[in-house]
């Protein structure tokens, strides 16, 4: 039996609405909930931060350039090799710097870490 | 003689009641057909786990005779009720694996299951994700306009567009429903045979819909990395999304509920038991009674139509405006934000997870290698999950069945 135009139009119109609609309260209901529970992380992370004591500089940060967590730990690891071979060799040395070779373009995660993310997707 | 007769009548006899004797050519197509689908899951790999069983169904029902199969138990008049002492009484093995099927068990446990592997923290994390979900949902219901256009009515209309939701399970659930009764020109097999070709074919018919629809400076654009997500938000996730739809679709609330039952096992993390239960032995064992279940119902009739070649057009259609639909909205959303969505996220809002995901980690990594979009691209495609049940569960509830 072939259908009214009047009602297919109903079905796809109100069809699209109550789906958008659906899915826009689940968008509010899940922000809300988003919101409330950032807000309670940092509100829970603000006394840690007057609580803990001043950082105590044992070592100078060996990296002027470091900015992000990748970077810093990367840092970490060249300074820790430079340490190994100078007590090695019995003389001190001190990374002043560390700066990515030219051309690279910046990625959000390193370049083993890429590597195998995109392996692992293909 | 006497023996020699009585040698030949008994020949005679096993010639008449055996295949051969009906064997018509619709069942030799029928069966070319199954190889075909067995060729894709074995050989190309397509959907293996569910088109293998479907093939193999496929293959068992239109080979004649063997009585495992009987259309004319399930094809009811309009407004009458299936008679199920007949069907126990005359039904063959997979009439009864069929009665999963038409009681719509299979497809909510199949939702149990898919809910225990998924993770929602990047929806969670980026809610407005849902907004892709909904707007790929467009190419169910422009469907339903095509479907009409060429005839269909409503019940066929709604099943066949429900294809566009790129998820096998409610294409299973919502054609049952719809088409319950008998004297329908298509059938839930067929409508599941062309959902599950679909959804194998994301890798061929995607990518190039994202490549037209989207700009290079587009393709390259980076997101900001997602919030991590707590235990807590991840627990009331699926509480807070059950009883949102059911309060507002509650024909969708079996499909919604059962997934979210799923990730309420996962995400508590106190019945690791009922967890693995659910994604592994429990969704493998439906996954054998859905596959050969449906495939049994794609009686030669039923495929060897026109009708069945209109809903594989519609079919293409209905995945690729939705496809479609996801870009053009997420190509809003780049222009809404100043350019911090990449609208390539947008096609993974039709609900194959993961591939339709995968797909747009693809894309943009052909512009840019370093680009991960993958977990961005999650969000829509679980939201498509929950959108495609949303959206079947309006056809269900405007659509008289």
């Amino acid at each position: 039996m072939q259908m009214e135009w009047s009602y297919v139009f109903a079905v796809v119109i109100s069809g699209l609405v109550l789906v958008f609609v659906a899915l826009i309260l689940l968008i509010l209901a899940v922000s809300v909930m988003g919101k409330i529970f950032t807000a309670n992380d940092k509100k829970a992370a603000v006394p840690e931060k007057t609580t803990a004591p001043a950082p105590v500089r044992e070592m100078p940060a060996p990296v002027e350039t470091a900015t992000d967590d990748d970077e810093t730990e990367i840092a970490a690891v060249i300074a820790a090799a430079v340490a190994a071979i100078a007590e090695e060799s019995g003389r001190a040395l001190r990374v002043k710097s560390i700066r990515p070779a030219g051309g690279q373009r910046r990625s959000s995660r390193g370049q083993w870490a890429a590597a195998a993310a995109r392996e692992s997707i293909q | 003689m006497e023996m020699i007769d009585l040698f030949i009548q008994t020949l005679a006899e096993l010639a008449e009641t055996s295949g051969f004797a009906s064997l018509g050519w619709q069942n030799v197509v029928m069966m070319l057909i199954s190889f075909v689908f067995m060729y894709l899951a074995i050989k190309k790999g397509y959907e293996p786990l569910l088109l293998l069983p479907i093939a193999f169904g496929m293959l068992l029902t239109n080979l004649p005779s063997t009585g495992m199969y009987h259309p004319e138990l399930w094809n009811i008049d309009s407004g009458h009720e299936l008679d199920f002492g007949r069907i126990l009484h005359e039904g063959g093995l997979l009439d009864f694996l069929y009665i999963g099927v038409k009681l719509q068990i299979y497809p909510a446990l199949i939702f149990l299951g898919i809910g225990c592997m998924t993770d929602f923290a990047p929806l969670i994390a980026n809610p407005k994700s849902f907004l892709l979900g909904a707007a790929a949902q467009a190419g169910i219901f422009l469907t339903f306009l095509g479907a009409a256009l060429l005839g269909f009515n409503a019940n066929e209309a709604g099943s066949i567009a429900i294809i566009g939701g790129a998820d096998g399970p409610t294409s299973i659930y919502v054609s049952s429903k719809l088409l319950s009764t008998g004297g329908y020109q298509v059938e839930v097999g067929t409508i599941a045979l062309a959902a599950y070709t679909y959804m194998a074919l994301v890798p061929l018919i995607q990518p190039p819909i994202m490549r037209k629809l989207t700009t290079r400076k587009e393709r390259l654009i980076r997101m900001e990395q997602l919030r991590t997500v707590s235990k807590t938000e991840k627990i009331l996730f699926p509480i807070a999304v059950t009883i949102i739809i059911a309060l507002l679709v509650p024909s969708a609330a079996p499909l919604v509920g059962m997934l979210m039952l799923g990730n309420l096992f996962k995400e508590s993390g106190c019945v690791d038991r009922l967890t693995k239960t659910a994604q592994n032995e429990l969704m493998n064992i439906i996954t054998i009674f859905l596959g050969i279940s449906v495939g049994a119902t794609t009686v030669a009739e039923k495929v060897i139509s026109f009708a069945f070649f209109k809903v594989i057009i519609l079919g293409v259609i209905a995945f690729s405006v939705g496809t479609a639909a996801g870009l053009i909205f997420g190509k809003i959303m780049c222009a809404v934000t100043k350019g911090k969505v990449n609208p390539l996220i947008g096609s993974a809002g039709v609900s194959a997870v993961p591939m339709a995901a995968r797909q747009s980690q693809m894309v943009g990594v052909e512009e840019d290698p370093t680009n991960f979009l993958l977990m961005h691209a999650m969000g829509p495609n679980v939201a498509g999950v929950i959108g495609s049940a949303v959206a079947a569960g309006v056809l269900l509830s405007i659509i008289p069945h």
